[in-house]
């Protein structure tokens, strides 16, 4: 689905109830009180269709990208936030319980508890949430606790918030308002059935046994998965996955990963998994014949659909993992299109794979440029970060221009390497960039 | 414009998404508080 249309369709659906609330004719209070009702009502349509924005549905995904997707979910998640906290502070008219005259809610904003308590835990809940996303990493959380945390509290914030809505709400009295509460929960709810229910049962269908672990840098194991029973697994170079090695693919403990391998060495998938804490640092532990299940495959680094005249690739770590799986499908593929591999690490003991990629250079003429932060003693290659100066020297000439710029790294480096890009006049469509985490 | 978007890094273009769904949602929301006025 194209990226225009993606938003123009959130927009209607974000504006939707706004939109009813409007069209039922009520006569409007001041404007304070319709602005505090107003910030209520867009606050829980955003809420609510936060859940629609998981980076997890590949008609997204796809066209506009996991980091895109994950932004927005974040940003709007604040926007929301600011909304919901000025919401009950903007109201004016007087609070009581309505006499059965005001029909239309018209001259006494509700103090009935019963209707104002879901909508308090709600508005406690949502700072709480968005602040606990921004600091996890600060915060040292587990990523799966975080996780399992965050859609407990999403669950709740929008449940409690429709309800606030219907007991409280005056443009939610009305039926068909009613009605478009419980089906935007219906649908927010069903998107987080199908991610954390649905998706599993289908993996139940497909499960994955782990043939192998094996170290390919300081802390980075490239772990390789064959079908348990005989399936496909379509994906492009480039794409990733999320892993649950377990023997349920119920619950929080799955993690997105890269795959390193080629599609065409189907049906065996490989993943490079660098120890950064949590289920990662247990890696090195997994036994060949684990039970493992996949959601994917997601993500659109990949050199499908883009017929440029040569790929240039900038890695970062542990981002070299869809760098891996792009020159291997470009190897096996034969294609001849010029390759150059721009390959960042602290240290020289961080390379991953780094004989296959010196074969890759040698034997394909794929041109390699490893870059270490810290380099030992004697080291020939480039120090440093991957600078402006340096893709300048690499992609300075016009015909660079016209290239694939695939990018997976740290945030820092994405950035920085993104706007040289753009300085050496590459047009931002053919640059793709992936993260690694997200703030 | 289209010139323009394609020399725009992906956080500046994911920024000016951002900024434009809040300005439509801000505007709304202002109509909707500002309706009984006219």
């Amino acid at each position: 689905m194209p990226a225009g249309l993606l938003i123009i369709l959130y927009l209607g659906v974000v504006l939707l109830p706004l939109g009813l609330a409007w069209a039922q004719g009520l006569t409007p209070r001041s404007i304070a009180d319709e602005l505090a009702s107003g910030a209520g009502i867009l606050a829980l349509t955003v809420i609510l269709a936060e859940f629609l924005l998981l980076g997890r549905y590949r008609f997204m995904t796809r066209r506009l990208g996991t980091d895109i997707v994950m932004r927005m979910h974040q940003l709007l998640a604040r926007g929301a936030a600011i909304l919901a906290i000025v919401h009950p502070f903007l109201y004016t008219t007087r609070r009581a319980p309505a006499p059965d005259w005001d029909t239309q809610r018209q001259f006494f904003v509700t103090a009935e508890f019963s209707a104002l308590w879901p909508g308090i835990v709600a508005w406690l809940l949502l700072p709480t949430l968005v602040l606990m996303a921004i600091g996890r990493t600060t915060l040292g959380s587990r990523y799966e606790a975080w996780r399992l945390m965050h859609g407990l509290g999403a669950t709740l914030i929008a449940g409690f918030g429709v309800l606030h809505a219907l007991r409280a709400g005056r443009y939610s009295a009305d039926p068909s308002m009613g009605y478009l509460w419980l089906v935007l929960l219906g649908v927010a709810l069903f998107a987080l059935i199908y991610v954390y229910v649905l998706t599993p049962l289908a993996q139940l269908r497909h499960p994955w046994r782990v043939s192998s672990v094996t170290p390919v840098a300081l802390r980075t194991w490239e772990v390789a998965l064959h079908p348990a029973r005989a399936f496909a697994f379509p994906y492009s170079a480039g794409q990733f996955a999320w892993l649950n090695i377990r023997t349920s693919p119920f619950g929080p403990r799955e993690n997105p990963f890269s795959i390193s391998s080629a599609p065409s060495t189907a049906p065996e998938v490989r993943f490079l998994i660098k120890e950064l804490g949590d289920f990662t640092c247990t890696i090195g532990q997994i036994k060949p014949g684990s039970r493992a299940y996949l959601d994917g495959p997601h993500g659109h680094l990949t050199v499908t659909d883009h017929d440029a005249p040569g790929i240039a690739l900038v890695a970062g770590g542990v981002g070299i993992a869809p760098m891996l799986s792009i020159l291997r499908e470009l190897r096996a593929r034969g294609d001849q299109r010029p390759t150059t591999l721009i390959y960042g690490n602290r240290t020289e003991e961080q390379i991953a794979c780094r004989a296959e990629l010196e074969a890759m250079a040698r034997d394909h003429g794929t041109r390699l440029i490893h870059i270490l932060s810290e380099p030992p003693e004697g080291w020939q290659g480039a120090t440093g970060m991957v600078t402006p100066d340096l893709l300048r020297a690499h992609f300075g000439s016009p015909e660079h221009r016209q290239w694939l710029y695939l990018l997976c790294g740290p945030p820092p480096m994405l950035e920085a390497a993104e706007d040289a890009l753009i300085g050496l006049g590459v047009p931002s469509r053919n640059i793709l960039s992936e993260r690694f985490s997200y703030d | 414009m289209t010139r323009w978007l394609s020399r725009l890094p992906l956080r500046r273009r994911t920024a000016l998404a951002y900024a434009g769904l809040n300005t439509v949602g801000l505007l709304a929301l202002l109509a909707f508080a500002l309706r009984g006025l006219v």
